[in-house]
Order: C-alpha cells, then sequence, then structure tokens
C-alpha cells in the first residue's frame, strides 16, 4: 500500500479529457500493482491553492507520492486560471513527497524549488511537452505515465526515469515509421525535456503505509 | 517539371517577354505569372502562400499603384518565406535610401538590373526555387499537402499550455516565423539529427 494523490484539471477546456485519462490509466495501474493503496484524486475543483495549503501539511510527516496532470508554467502549477502550487508560495509543503508533473515547463524552476525544500524527488518537462490527440492519445499518456508506473513496479526511481527515456525514444521510431514526423519531433523534445531532481535511489518499498 | 510559381509583377513587359518565355520552359505555363499591377500582384501573392512562390519585382509603377518597396513590404508583412528579386530599371544609387534599407534588411534575395542577361536572372530564380526545395517548410508542405483536407484543418497537437495547431496552422506559423513555427522548425532538424545519431536514417548518397 502507498500513499498517492492525483491533482488532474478535468475541466481544462483543450486538455481535460487528456488530464482525466492519464489520471484513469495511472488509477488502473496503481489499483492492480498495488491494491489497497489509498489514492486521493484532486479533480479541478479542489485544484486550488487553498485546498492544497489545508490538505498537505495534513499527510507530509510520510512519504507520499503527489502526481499533476494540468497545465504548468515555470514556477507554478495552474488549474481554473490560477496557480494551486507556486514555487515561493507552497513548494515548502511537500516534504516526504515523490513529485511527478506531466505538466510543461516545471522543471525548470518548481521541480528545483520542492526538491530544495525537502521534497525527496522531482520528476517533469523544463520545457514545453506537447500531448498528442486522437489515435496517438494513448501512445501519448503512456510515455507520460511510464516512469511513475515502472516505480509502481517496484523499480527505483533513476531506473524508471531511464526508461522512461528509453520508452520515448521507441515511441518516436514508432511515430516516425507511421510516416509522422511533426508527432515524432514533439514526443522527441518532451523527451529531451524530462528532468529528475533529488534523490534518485528510492523505490516503493520506501512509500509503503500500513 | 518544377512546382515553384515564379511571379513577375512589372508594368512594362508583355506575356511575350523573352524572360517570361524561358522561364515558362522551365516552370510550365501555370506556374509563371504576370501580374502588371502592383496591387494585384501583392493580392496574387498574398492569396498563394501555401505555395512556393518567387516573386520578381519592378519598383516603379504607374501612380495611384503601390510601389514596388510597398509590395515587398506587404509581403515580408505576412511572410519572410516567399523569396523576392528586385529586377528594375533604376540605378542603385538612384534608389531611395530608405528603401534600400528596407529592402536589405527584410531579405529581398537580389537586385537585378534591367539590362541584365535573360540567363542571369534565371538561374537566379532557379537558385531561389532549389533553396526552396531545400527548406524545411517545403518540405513540410508537401508532407501536409499529402493529408486529406479535413485532416489539414483538425486539431493534430496540443501544446499544454492550452493552444492547438491543425496541420494548416502549423505550416502558417512555420511561414511567418512566429516563436511556435520556429521551434516547430527546431524540433524536426533535432528529431533528424536525433535519428541520423542513432543511425535510425542515413542520408543518401
Amino acid at each position: 500500500m502507498a500513499n498517492f494523490h492525483i491533482a488532474f484539471d478535468h475541466n481544462n477546456v483543450t486538455l481535460g479529457l487528456y488530464f482525466e485519462k492519464s489520471k484513469a490509466d495511472l488509477i488502473n495501474h496503481i489499483n492492480h500493482a498495488i491494491p489497497l493503496s489509498v489514492v486521493n484524486e484532486i479533480n479541478s475543483d479542489r485544484c486550488n491553492q487553498a485546498y492544497i495549503d489545508i490538505f498537505i501539511p495534513t499527510i507530509n510527516l510520510s512519504n507520499f507520492i503527489f502526481v499533476a496532470y494540468s497545465h504548468g508554467l515555470e514556477n507554478k502549477l495552474t488549474a481554473n486560471g490560477g496557480s494551486y502550487i507556486e514555487s515561493d508560495i507552497n513548494s515548502n509543503l511537500f516534504t516526504n513527497c515523490f513529485f511527478y508533473s506531466m505538466s510543461c515547463l516545471t522543471g525548470i524552476d518548481l521541480g528545483k524549488k520542492l526538491a530544495e525544500n525537502n521534497s525527496h524527488t522531482f520528476i517533469g518537462y523544463n520545457d514545453f511537452a506537447p500531448a498528442l490527440l486522437g489515435k496517438y492519445m494513448k501512445l501519448s499518456i503512456d510515455c507520460d505515465n511510464f516512469a511513475i508506473k515502472k516505480f509502481i513496479d517496484g523499480y527505483t526511481i533513476v531506473e524508471s526515469f531511464n526508461s522512461m527515456k528509453t520508452n520515448f525514444t521507441a515511441a518516436v521510431d514508432y511515430l516516425e515509421n507511421k510516416g509522422e514526423p511533426l508527432l515524432a519531433s514533439a514526443l522527441r523534445k518532451s523527451r529531451d525535456a524530462l528532468v529528475l531532481y533529488g534523490d534518485s535511489s528510492l523505490t516503493i518499498a520506501g512509500f509503503h503505509i500500513n | 517539371m518544377k512546382t515553384t510559381k515564379i511571379v513577375v509583377i512589372h508594368d512594362d513587359i508583355l506575356e511575350k517577354d523573352p524572360l517570361l518565355v524561358v522561364l515558362r520552359e522551365e516552370y510550365g505555363a501555370d506556374n509563371v505569372i504576370l501580374k502588371k499591377k502592383s496591387k494585384e500582384g501583392l493580392n496574387y501573392v498574398l492569396d498563394n502562400l501555401s505555395q512556393k512562390m518567387v516573386v520578381i519585382l519592378d519598383l516603379n509603377f504607374k501612380a495611384g499603384e503601390p510601389s514596388g518597396v510597398q509590395v515587398f513590404e506587404g509581403i515580408r508583412k505576412q511572410t519572410s518565406l516567399v523569396y523576392v528579386i528586385i529586377w528594375t530599371a533604376s540605378a542603385l544609387e538612384d534608389i531611395n535610401r530608405e528603401d534600400l534599407k528596407s529592402m536589405i534588411n527584410n531579405d529581398a534575395l537580389a537586385f537585378m538590373s534591367s539590362t541584365d542577361d535573360i540567363e542571369k536572372i534565371v538561374s537566379k530564380v532557379n537558385s531561389a526555387s532549389h533553396q526552396l526545395d531545400i527548406r524545411i517548410d517545403s518540405a513540410l508542405e508537401q508532407w501536409i499537402s499529402l493529408h486529406p483536407e479535413s485532416e489539414k484543418q483538425s486539431p493534430y497537437i496540443l501544446s499544454r499550455d492550452g493552444k492547438s495547431y491543425s496541420l494548416n496552422e502549423i505550416l502558417q506559423e512555420i511561414r511567418l516565423k512566429t516563436p511556435f513555427g520556429m521551434e516547430t522548425e527546431k524540433d524536426i532538424l533535432l528529431l533528424a539529427i536525433d535519428m541520423l545519431s542513432r543511425g535510425k536514417k542515413k542520408i543518401d548518397g
């Protein structure tokens, strides 16, 4: 059993469906791999600073995993027209956290601040990371969720991170073979934007709760 | 037959002008267009931005028509990917200094004199056409043209800052050299380098 908190901006006009499907894909994997885990779904209604500021202090004395599926900027995660996690405002709340952010740009500043503020580890993108639509949406979500799933399966964070990059490369080659150079170039960009900060040696065993 | 459109905007030559005859032999009659009114010429170029195009532009037009420099600037407001060759009877020193600066700063490809040999002008056009062929936007244009129109207009890729782009919009962004367009060009080059470095692609020859 482990403690998962998944923020997903399902009401987002352009990417709500993508974020919701990403969350569902991850929860499906959690339920299969480590049943009885605690999974707290933080949908758009609760993706706000007030919720984060009140809720996170109630859980951060123990190790937990926080996953974000929403828009992002260099120093913040955003939903509902505002930020809900921001470098200089509430990133210090995420002590004892493995923070997995599938948002654009947050690897530039927010990820570094989280690691500096005693989050165990951050994985995210330090550039714009396009999402693929239509028939390649599942491929895109598989790429995004690859490392967190590997981590859940028992690999260290660095092993999970490296296998995520390898999987991105396989997806790039797949799309290129399918005659989709623009989509392949988008995934190449996402792959090279991946960053990992903090302790890379942790495994899911360190996050088990009684 | 080459697929580049050659648009000659000039009020002082005829359809039977030797330059047009030679260009039509090289590029096909349908691909060489003469516009004697500068406004019509500008409109034609702006209405056909999705095509590879080289413009041969006179500088001096009759009163009431936009000048060659105005046409040039009108094109550049919309795209930096149309090659423009200035073809004028004016001596370089007779051209207004500010006009000259505008043309140089906005990448006029060449200045040709109306006394230059046709061969020299055609050679410059061929060189411009070749450059268009090897540009990323041109390769993309060919690739995009293989898709059905409905697919070209549908959302194709979504930036996680919430902007979606169809294939047609991506091409337009590249042609206008917007930040997204330039980033897309760079990403395609980086993809090519990535695949070459991993041995997934080989350069012919």
